[in-house]
């Protein structure tokens, strides 16, 4: 199937607010999820009423939740009774399919709108109410399919960009999208759902979407890639061993604000909040003995490597992780490098495929043979 | 006040760690628990050491990276112990650490809690941002007693210290040097702590007019504060509209409850599948206004938690500190938390008063009986 791209005579925001405006006035859906950003607060809204559409800000350059912890709930457990369509980032997308894959959602009754991402601002910015000042360069930025200034680390190394399975997904990257925008429909559900939609758009044939063999985006990707590497390297994660892991681990508080942020991470109680994890006194008491010293609360570097191993399959790189840490250890970084290494080991990136088992919930005969 | 004092020939610090050199040898303490700058230098941590690792310790930090109650709880809190520790800390993670025996979740027994004098502590994003210019303030905070510098919460805090007119219950406290030739005085609250203080030959009878005069200044100064910031903050939370603007910028990350001493549920009722509704309420709740914030839960989290924990609150302000979004949720914890324990005439850290939730009276809070 060519896909179909509707051009739409506003702004990439006004038209998406557009877009879901028309398929709240249509009833092809019952419900739009869309970011609204105020000042200093910014929060995902559950939209029923077209008019309401107009507070959102459905583009708005900040996170302040991976969207696939809010669609899992909207989806539980069997979706929602009437469609609803969420407009989200790549990564949120991807982790959504992750939790799909996890038992934690289904696209059934949803509709994912999405676009080429430039990134988002650091939680900080909006608390300290400086993201309406950093807009201008966003855009110039992305206008040019640049990587923008003041972005999230792990945003600034993102080469996800693109979306793979989204219903629509506005091109945002490399276009100026001031005063017309184009969104391309990739799906044969997202064909279906406008179907008999009369409005004023105008529908094509040809692909406007820079795709990942466009230069630009290929480009784009090489570069990230370096940078990925670059800040993992600074932060000498690359050390290998515990040296380096444990020096930038040193300052946690043991909040678990990583843990909780995470999208992947669904558990309600965490295996390192546990019963389990307790540390009986005894064990304080023999350790004293040893080395004549404990650190209390025990059990940092525990909760890290069994974090990195329950969720790094998974992993997507979204950074909530590192934007939540009150102690800003770089956790985007640490987590998405080695995810990008684990998941190369089975041939499998998280999201992108959503018929893909994880690897580790399939058996295969032969594999990791070199580890045996 | 009356207490014991030493005049120590290289600073407090060191007068403060031959105490505890002496405590450990002459009151048969196994270990202390104590503050220590981590391996890399980066912000500070507890550790349970002998007496050998007591040089490195750090007496008073300039952040409050964890809790102390959050600390000594993790080590006392399964499992009898078997040695007995003592663990110096500020009054307010003292108390902390007192409000959780009694919710059963930290054994004071086998320790002797030494709380100190507590000019307040520094935000620890801040630190974490600039560590060296962080401390070099604390320094200017801790001599002068600066109010300026340290966080909104310490400045509205009046229970740092131990004179006649304020209250203490660590078994021993250590009022900070405020004579000319740097005395250390050590104060003891409780029979574990005269028994300690007996054992390393510290006298209890020594006057301590002066550092109680100084001290007493400075605690009438803070009520002042704190009756301040209460007016001020009193707006931003009367009624529901200005709640939920408060609040309206919260995440719903609940770092405020993990870090919190005294929120100590390992799964808190509003992380469980009990807020959790079909999607079918979710959109009927949208359609009643068009739209709704999603998720959903944030001002009943936020009101909730208050409900849970104020009445044991101690204004530590671990919650503000952690906060990713820079809401002022210690300060107006704090400030509604002396609303609800004022109802119950409560203190929070304070031995022998049990939680008043704990407790039946038949004879209480008439004026909400219809």
């Amino acid at each position: 199937m060519m896909p179909q791209v509707i051009t739409i005579k506003k702004s990439a925001e006004e038209g998406i607010k557009e877009f879901c405006k028309v398929l709240l006035q249509s009833k092809k859906v019952a419900g739009v999820l869309a970011l609204t950003r105020k000042n200093r607060s910014a929060y995902y809204s559950l939209v029923t009423d077209p008019a309401k559409m107009d507070e959102t800000t459905p583009l708005a350059p900040v996170m302040p939740a991976n969207a696939a912890t809010l669609l899992s709930r909207l989806t539980w457990e069997e979706g929602p009774p009437q469609p609803i369509a969420a407009v989200v980032r790549p990564c949120e997308e991807r982790a959504f399919i992750e939790r799909i894959k996890l038992q934690q959602g289904t696209f059934k009754n949803l509709y994912i709108i999405s676009m080429t991402c430039g990134g988002v601002f650091p939680l900080k910015l909006l608390a300290q109410g400086e993201i309406e000042n950093n807009l201008p360069q966003y855009y110039a930025s992305l206008n040019k399919a640049e990587t923008v200034e003041n972005i999230r680390d792990v945003c600034k190394g993102c080469v996800h960009f693109i979306p793979c399975n989204a219903d629509f997904t506005i091109d945002m990257l490399g276009r100026n999208n001031d005063s017309e925008c184009a969104m391309v429909v990739n799906t044969d559900r997202g064909e279906e759902l406008i179907k008999g939609i009369e409005y004023s758009i105008e529908k094509r044939d040809t692909p406007l979407l820079r795709g990942h063999e466009d230069k630009k985006m290929k480009g784009l990707i090489e570069h990230r890639e370096k940078v990925g590497e670059q800040f993992y390297g600074e932060y000498h994660f690359g050390e290998p061993g515990m040296a380096g892991l444990s020096s930038a681990l040193y300052k946690c508080v043991g909040c678990h604000s990583c843990s909780r942020a995470c999208p992947i991470c669904y558990c309600n109680l965490c295996n390192f909040n546990s019963e389990q994890h307790d540390t009986r006194f005894s064990k304080f008491a023999s350790q004293l003995r040893k080395s004549g010293s404990v650190r209390v609360p025990p059990d940092t570097m525990l909760f890290h490597i069994g974090r990195l191993n329950h969720v790094s399959i998974s992993c997507v790189g979204c950074g909530m992780c590192e934007d939540v840490c009150p102690v800003n250890i770089p956790l985007g970084t640490l987590f998405s490098e080695i995810s990008k290494a684990l998941q190369s080991i089975f041939d499998y990136v998280s999201g992108k495929n959503p018929d893909e088992d994880i690897p580790v919930s399939t058996f295969e005969e032969e594999e990791l043979t070199q580890v045996q | 006040m009356k207490g014991g004092i030493l005049n120590p020939d290289n600073g407090f610090e060191a007068a403060v760690k031959n105490f505890l050199k002496d405590v450990m040898e002459k009151a048969d303490i196994d270990a202390l628990l104590l503050p220590f700058k981590n391996a890399v230098g980066d912000s500070f941590e507890w550790r349970l050491v002998t007496a050998d690792k007591l040089a490195e310790a750090s007496v008073v930090p300039p952040v409050i990276a964890v809790n102390g109650a959050r600390a000594l709880s993790s080590i006392t809190r399964s499992g009898k112990s078997a040695m007995k520790i003592a663990a110096l800390m500020r009054p307010c993670e003292a108390r902390a650490a007192i409000e959780l025996s009694k919710l059963n979740q930290c054994d004071l027994e086998p320790v002797v809690l030494i709380s100190m004098d507590c000019p307040g502590a520094m935000p620890l994003q801040d630190y974490i941002a600039d560590p060296e210019k962080v401390e070099k303030e604390f320094e200017h905070a801790a001599r002068e007693w600066n109010n300026e510098l340290i966080r909104p919460i310490c400045r509205m805090c009046d229970i740092f210290t131990c004179t006649e007119s304020t209250w203490c219950d660590a078994d021993i406290h250590v009022a900070l040097p405020e004579t000319e030739n740097n005395a250390v005085a050590f104060i003891s609250n409780t029979d574990k702590g005269r028994e300690v203080l007996e054992k390393v030959g510290i006298g209890r009878e020594e006057e301590l007019g002066d550092w109680q005069k100084k001290m007493n200044a400075r605690i009438e100064e803070r009520k002042a504060a704190r009756k301040k910031a209460r007016e001020e903050l009193k707006q931003h939370v009367t009624g529901l509209n200005s709640l939920s603007d408060t609040f309206g910028s919260c995440i719903n990350c609940q770092v405020c409850r993990s870090v919190c001493p005294v929120c100590y549920c390992r799964q808190c009722l509003f992380n469980s599948v009990k807020v959790h509704y079909a999607p079918d309420d979710y959109l009927l709740q949208a359609e009643s206004k068009g739209t709704m914030k999603f998720t959903p839960d944030t001002l009943l989290f936020q009101t909730g938690r208050m409900t849970h924990m104020s009445v044991s609150c101690v204004g530590c302000g671990a919650c503000e500190d952690c906060c990713p979004m820079d809401i002022k949720v210690a300060q107006i914890f704090s400030i509604a938390a002396d609303e609800t324990q004022k109802l119950f005439d409560y203190i929070p850290g304070k031995r022998d008063a049990p939680p008043p939730l704990r407790v039946y009276n038949e004879q209480e809070l008439k004026e909400y009986e219809t």
